[in-house]
C-alpha cells in the first residue's frame, strides 16, 4: 500500500571500529553486526559512545581505524549524502522554511524523482506516520511529536538502506514518547527496514528492539535480545543499566552465591570471595511464617496499580526494592523479613 | 517565568518619539528647504531641474561617474559579503567551531581601525592592485569588504546562532544533498534575515564612504559630491538627498522581503 518502495533489507557491520576525538578514545575496537531488517538499539549512559557509533554509520564522522560495511560493501569513506540512509535526530531537524510536505519530499528532490511522483510519495509517507492532514503546516506550527513524525516520514520516504534514529523521542513528553515508539516499531516491521536506534532509556530499548547492544565507556558490554539482557546480564554494568536492581552483599563459594542465608546461582560464575549481587525487585519476596530470611525495615511503599513496590533497608544498610501484591500494605517503619528467588544473579566484587 | 513588562506612560513615549523624530527630521527638512531656494526669498525646483540641464552637464559629470562607480562598488561589495564572507562563516561554524573565536576577533578588528589608518596600510597594497588589476574604481570593493566586515559578520552570526546550523546541515546531508545544495537550499534560506541585513549594511557603508576613496584617488559618489560642491552646493545636496532616499527605500524593501521570509518563524 505504501509508496515507500520495498527493497531487500541491508545488513550493517562495524568491524574493529576505533574513534578518537583528539586524545580521547571514544570507541574501542567496536564490533557490531546488524542483520538485514533487524531493529537494534544502542543503549547506554551519556558519553558511552552510542551516538558516535550511529554517526559513524551515517558517515557524519569518520572512524580513526576499522571499517564499516553495508551489505558487505565497504562504506567507511563514503560521504553521508551517498550512503542512502534515513536519519532522525534528537533535536528538531526539520527545515524551518519548508512545510511538512516539502520537508518530506526533500530527499526525493535530491534523487531527482519526478515532481508529481515525489509529491505523491511524500504524502503517502506522511500518511504512514499519521500526519496526512498536516502536509501544509510549517515546522513551527507542529508539536514536538508531530515534528519528529515528519522527520521520520522524511527519513523513510526515500526507502533508505538503513534507518538511523538518534534519541528521536528524548525531547518528547512521556505519553507521546510511548505512542511514537510503538508507531516506530510498527512502521519498522511493516517496511522491514534495518534500523539502529540510539537511546539512554532502557525501558524504551527493551520495548522495541529485536536486539539491544549495551554500551559502556566506548565498548559494547553485551548484545542480545531484551530477554537475554534482562535475565542473564553479562556484566555488572549491564545488570545495573538494564532493568531495576538492588545491590546486596553476597558470599560466593564454589560458583554459588549465599545471600541472606540462601543459595543462589551466579551468572557466568565467579571466584570465591565477597561480592555484591544485583537482585531484581520481582525476585525478592516477603518471607512467609517460619521461612527465615533477612530482617529489614520498610522505608517507602508505592502503589503501582497492579502491584506495589516497597523499599526496605537491611540491617547491613543496603536498601532493597521488592515487588509484591498490591493488596499487601506495608507501613513505613514496620519490620519485614525478605527472601530471594533462586534465579541466577550477577555479582560484582565488593569495593572497600 | 512571566514577568510584568514595563511600559512607559503614553505621554513619555510620545515625548521621546517627538524629540528623536525632530532630531532626525529637522536637519533633513532644512536640507530639503535649502535645495528648493531660488534667489534670496523664493522657492522653486530650479536646482532639481538643473541636474538634467544639458548646459551644466559637463559640470555635473563627476557626480554621474561617481554614482556609477559607487553602484558598481555596491554590487561587488555585496558579492564579497554574500559569496566570500557568508560561506566562510558557515564553514567555520560547521567544520571548525574552534576557530570561531579567532575568526570573530579578526572580523571585528576593522571596527577599531580608523579609515585613515587603514589607508596607510592599503596604499602599498593598492599600488600592487593598480599594477595587476588596474586602477578601476571597482577595486575599492576589496577595501570596502574589510570595512563592512565587522557589521556584516555580526548580523550573519546572529542569524547563524538563531538556527541549529549543524543539525540542519547533517539532516540535509543524510537526505542526499551535496554541500553546495545544503548551502543553497537549506542554510541560505534560513539565514536570509542576516544575509539581507549584512547586504544592506554593505550598501550603506559603500554609499557613504569618502575617506578611503579620496585618499586612494578613486572617484565615488562622496568624492564627486565634494568636488561638485565647490562649484554648485545645491546640486551636491540634491544628490545627497537622493542617496539618502535610495537607502531608505532599500531599507524598506529589505524589511518587507525579510518579514515575508520570516513569516514561518513568527510564533
Amino acid at each position: 500500500m505504501t509508496a515507500v518502495l520495498h527493497r531487500t533489507a541491508t545488513s550493517v557491520a562495524l568491524d574493529e571500529v576505533v574513534k578518537d576525538f583528539g586524545k580521547t578514545r571514544v570507541l574501542h575496537e567496536l564490533k557490531l553486526e546488524i542483520r538485514a531488517g533487524e531493529f537494534v538499539s544502542l543503549l547506554g549512559p551519556s558519553g558511552c559512545g552510542k551516538t558516535t557509533a550511529l554517526r559513524l554509520i551515517a558517515g557524519l564522522e569518520e572512524p580513526t581505524a576499522g571499517s564499516i560495511r553495508m551489505n558487505g560493501d565497504d562504506v567507511t569513506h563514503l560521504p553521508t549524502n551517498r550512503r542512502d540512509i534515513g536519519m532522525v535526530f534528537q533535536s528538531y531537524s526539520l527545515f524551518p522554511h519548508l512545510n511538512a510536505l516539502d520537508n518530506t519530499r526533500f530527499g526525493l528532490d535530491m534523487r531527482k524523482v519526478a515532481k508529481d511522483q515525489a509529491k505523491a510519495m511524500a504524502l503517502e509517507s506522511l500518511e504512514l506516520v499519521g500526519l496526512g492532514g498536516l502536509a501544509e503546516r510549517y515546522p513551527h506550527e507542529l508539536s514536538g511529536g508531530q515534528q519528529q513524525r515528519v522527520a521520520l516520514a522524511r527519513a523513510l520516504v526515500t526507502s533508505p538502506k538503513v534507518l538511523l534514529l538518534d534519541e528521536p523521542l528524548s525531547a518528547l513528553d512521556a505519553r507521546v514518547r510511548v505512542q511514537l515508539r510503538e508507531e516506530i516499531q510498527r512502521i519498522q516491521k511493516e517496511l522491514g527496514i534495518t534500523t539502529v536506534f540510539v537511546t539512554h532509556d532502557q525501558e524504551e530499548a527493551l520495548a522495541i528492539s529485536d536486539r539491544v547492544a549495551v554500551m559502556h565507556a566506548g565498548r559494547i558490554e553485551q548484545i542480545g535480545t531484551p530477554e537475554e539482557l534482562y535475565l542473564t546480564p553479562a556484566t555488572p554494568e549491564v545488570a545495573a543499566f538494564v532493568g531495576m536492581s538492588s545491590m546486596v552483599p553476597a558470599i560466593v563459594h564454589g560458583g554459588t552465591a549465599r545471600i541472606w542465608g540462601q543459595l543462589v546461582p551466579v551468572v557466568g560464575g565467579a571466584a570465591d570471595g565477597e561480592y555484591r549481587a544485583f537482585v531484581r525487585p520481582e525476585n525478592v519476596h516477603l518471607a512467609g511464617p517460619g521461612q527465615g530470611g533477612a530482617a529489614a525495615i520498610v522505608e517507602t511503599s508505592v502503589f503501582l496499580g497492579a502491584s506495589r513496590r516497597t523499599d526496605a533497608r537491611l540491617a547491613s544498610g543496603e536498601v532493597v526494592s521488592l515487588q509484591h501484591a498490591a493488596d499487601v500494605r506495608l507501613e513505613r517503619g514496620s519490620a519485614v523479613r525478605l527472601v530471594i528467588d533462586p534465579a541466577p544473579v550477577v555479582v560484582a566484587l565488593a569495593e572497600g | 517565568m512571566s514577568r510584568a513588562t514595563f511600559y512607559p506612560h503614553p505621554a513619555v513615549r510620545a515625548t521621546i518619539a517627538t524629540v528623536v523624530g525632530a532630531f532626525v527630521l529637522l536637519p533633513l527638512a532644512a536640507t530639503v528647504e535649502f535645495t528648493l531656494r531660488d534667489g534670496d526669498t523664493g522657492h522653486s525646483f530650479v536646482h532639481w531641474a538643473a541636474i538634467f540641464d544639458p548646459t551644466k552637464a559637463e559640470a555635473y559629470k563627476p557626480i554621474w561617474v561617481g554614482l556609477t562607480n559607487s553602484l558598481t562598488l555596491m554590487v561587488v561589495t555585496v558579492a564579497v559579503v554574500l559569496f566570500l564572507l557568508a560561506p566562510t562563516m558557515i564553514l567555520v561554524n560547521l567544520k571548525f567551531p574552534k576557530l570561531r573565536r579567532l575568526f570573530e576577533f579578526v572580523a571585528l578588528l576593522p571596527v577599531s581601525l580608523p579609515a585613515i589608518v587603514l589607508v596607510v596600510g592599503l596604499t602599498p597594497i593598492y599600488l600592487v592592485i593598480g599594477r595587476t588589476l588596474g586602477t578601476g574604481a571597482w577595486t575599492l570593493a576589496f577595501a570596502y569588504g574589510i570595512t563592512v566586515l565587522p557589521f556584516a559578520y555580526r548580523s550573519i552570526q546572529a542569524s547563524i546562532d538563531a538556527v541549529n546550523l549543524v543539525t540542519l546541515a547533517e539532516a540535509a546531508r543524510s537526505l542526499g544533498a551535496s554541500w553546495l545544495t545544503v548551502i543553497r537550499r537549506v542554510l541560505a534560506p534560513n539565514l536570509r534575515g542576516g544575509l539581507m541585513a549584512a547586504s544592506l549594511i554593505a550598501v550603506a557603508v559603500v554609499l557613504g564612504e569618502f575617506t578611503i576613496a579620496s585618499l586612494l584617488n578613486r572617484q565615488n559618489l562622496q568624492t564627486a559630491l565634494m568636488l561638485v560642491n565647490r562649484q554648485d552646493a545645491y546640486v551636491s545636496v540634491v544628490f545627497s538627498l537622493m542617496a539618502l532616499l535610495f537607502c531608505f527605500v532599500l531599507l524598506l524593501l529589505i524589511g518587507r522581503t525579510g518579514s515575508i521570509g520570516a513569516r514561518g518563524k513568527d510564533r
